[in-house]
């Protein structure tokens, strides 16, 4: 029973990713194309992280994977934001260099 | 459905299936990688491919069942934000000194 519950959370994560991988193509915009990669991919690693622990159950398992999900979730926004930041600051110097 | 096999487990069949769908959306930011207009474009695109591993290597760990390798998606995923960190500080030292 607990293996056909893995088994649907592994395919719903892979269509998940998928879906944000040809999303990456089709965004026009740089931040929409950004949205993709923070949210998207982060709730596809989420499910599969979920998958994992369900499937194993150990104690050693589930700390790796608390460490993992927090890498993700909180560390993954700052490096986007932060390529936000210096694509902002490339686009701004170039205006003032063509005036 | 083509890759589904009576000897396997439902398990196997799925991970096996999940890790061909995850393989096939490598392609797309690849595409993007070489032809992205301007370079925080292609640091997107490289942050996807990351994530992407991340979940092919999460697929091997059901597949397998070996819970050794978890520690290196742990590192990948440490890599992966990093990474990108370090490149964009980069592109923003070079438009600086311009």
């Amino acid at each position: 029973m607990i293996e056909i519950i893995v088994g649907i959370l592994v395919l719903l994560s892979a269509v998940t990713i998928f879906i944000a991988s040809v999303g990456i193509v089709r965004f026009d915009n740089l931040f929409a194309r950004m949205h993709v990669v923070t949210k998207v991919s982060s709730f596809a690693s989420l499910i599969l992280l979920v998958a994992v622990n369900l499937l194993f159950l150990d104690w050693k398992v589930a700390v790796i994977s608390v460490l993992i999900f927090h890498v993700l979730i909180f560390l993954s926004p700052i490096s986007t934001h932060v390529v936000a930041k210096v694509s902002e600051t490339i686009k701004k110097l170039d205006e003032e260099s063509n005036q | 459905m083509m890759f589904w096999s009576s000897n396997l487990s439902f398990l196997e069949n799925a991970s096996l299936t999940a890790l061909a769908i995850m393989t096939l959306s490598l392609l797309f930011p690849l595409y993007r990688l070489f032809k992205g207009p301007s370079l925080p474009d292609r640091i997107v695109a490289l942050d996807q491919i990351g994530m992407i591993i991340v979940g092919i290597i999460l697929c091997d760990v059901i597949y397998s069942r070996d819970t050794m390798v978890l520690d290196v998606v742990l590192a990948i995923s440490f890599l992966l934000v990093f990474g990108s960190m370090i490149i964009a500080r980069y592109l923003y030292k070079k438009t600086e000194l311009k």
